[in-house]
């Protein structure tokens, strides 16, 4: 399954088992996936179906069993674990459902901190972060503790520090599994800013509302990709025959 | 568009066309744009001969239209349908039944594969949802026309669901057979 343009993220035959002989599950099955530059694709399916895994070994959190993984033109699925650490550090950004925050640093200190990991300057760090606020509509909340945000505040703060170290890509799991209606459009018109603004996105997720706001759409059942749906183009207010304005 | 919408937004006060026009915008934002411009004139003379409506005229138009001469106001009778009108309970009724017998006669017949018609559907749904999505994000929140956008996200995320039990269900009965 390819997208048009450019593959920024490519795999090839991916495939993670876990397990042996009897008891061997095959997570993820012969994947192939093109993730083109500034594309946001949505990968759906129900629980277990292996959605999760995939973005892990796509993120190189996980390595595969089979198959090869390329960013930017650079193979990836055989670096050693200090250069896979490096990458995920400086390439790649993750959002997870539960955000993931440490509870005891401020919003700001929170999005500092893989670039102050990554060696920056404090300075440097600290003027990047107060920036990502703004971008993420939080300037006014830099030194609260994550306790005193909202749920959407919260994964906006994750969100910014996904983006500190100008990663290429963006990998969220599951962003608005703890959101209730209002949070997840907050994260939503979020995500639709950063696509304008060119960043490449890659969420995982059941919610229909996140699957309907990506640019492409593959499904996953069992390990493997069964469906691609393209969602941009059609028609303006597809939806509008949803409401009755003509007289019956 | 429903004669009783047009008469129950007159209830508030006498209004040219234009003014309700205006009303009705204001409510529904980017569906409104589907209004055909001529279309409220239309629904108000038709109120007008049924005797729910009556017309004065100002010498001047005081609205952007000529047409704009006419204030429209509610009679007694038209007052007494708007009052009924609010108390009538009724709700749109979304049509399941005829898409759940597609996919029925399709199996049966062995016509075409019930899963593609879902997949169809659910392709069709996403985009709608993606649409009403983005006029959602568009208005300000806490509009009237944002409250309306929820509505109709609700319901294409309420379809979808099923669409997918739709799913689900065929699949298990693909491998039966």
């Amino acid at each position: 399954m390819s997208g048009s343009g450019t593959a920024l993220l490519r795999a090839r035959g991916l495939r993670k088992d876990y397990g042996k002989g009897e008891g061997l599950v095959r997570a993820v099955d012969e994947v192939d996936l093109d993730v083109a530059t500034g594309e946001t694709l949505a990968v759906m399916g129900p629980s277990g179906c292996g959605k999760s895994t995939l973005l892990h070994l796509l993120g190189g959190l996980d390595r595969p069993s089979a198959g090869e993984l390329w960013l930017n033109d650079r193979r990836i699925d055989r670096l050693s674990e200090r250069a896979l650490a490096g990458l995920r550090r400086q390439e790649i950004g993750f959002v997870f459902q539960a955000f993931h925050l440490m509870d005891e640093l401020t919003a700001r200190e929170n999005i500092e901190l893989p670039a102050l990991l990554a060696g920056r300057s404090p300075r440097q760090a600290r003027r990047k972060a107060l920036a990502l606020l703004d971008r993420v509509g939080l300037a006014d909340r830099a030194n609260h503790l994550p306790a005193a945000l909202s749920g959407g505040q919260r994964q906006r703060v994750a969100i910014a520090r996904a983006l500190i170290n100008d990663p290429l890509i963006v990998l969220a799991d599951e962003p608005t599994g703890n959101l209730d209606s209002a949070a997840t459009l907050e994260v939503l018109r979020l995500f639709d800013q950063l696509h304008a603004a060119g960043l490449t996105l890659v969420i995982v997720t059941h919610d229909e509302r996140v699957a309907a706001t990506a640019d492409r759409l593959v499904s996953m059942r069992d390990g493997a990709l069964v469906d691609e749906t393209r969602l941009t183009g059609g028609g303006r207010r597809s939806f509008a025959d949803l409401i009755r304005l003509e007289d019956s | 568009m429903q004669q009783e919408v047009v008469l129950a937004m007159l209830a508030k006060e006498p209004s040219q066309g234009y003014q309700l026009r205006a009303r009705m915008n204001d409510a529904l934002g980017p569906l409104g744009e589907a209004l055909n411009a001529g279309q409220i004139y239309v629904t108000l003379g038709r109120l007008e001969k049924a005797g729910l409506v009556a017309v004065e005229e100002t010498p001047e138009p005081t609205g952007p239209a000529d047409r704009d001469r006419k204030v429209y106001v509610l009679t007694a009778a038209g007052q007494q349908r708007v009052a009924e009108w609010l108390a009538e309970v009724s709700w749109p009724k979304p049509d399941l039944a005829e898409f759940h017998l597609k996919l029925i006669a399709a199996a049966a017949a062995g016509l075409t594969d019930p899963i593609g018609i879902v997949d169809a559907q659910r392709r069709e749904l996403l985009r709608r949802l993606r649409d009403a999505q983005r006029a959602e994000m568009a208005v300000p929140d806490g509009s009237d026309a944002a409250l309306l956008l929820e509505g109709i996200v609700l319901r294409l995320q309420a379809d979808l669901r099923w669409l997918e039990a739709c799913e689900a269900n065929w699949t298990i009965r693909r491998r039966k057979r």
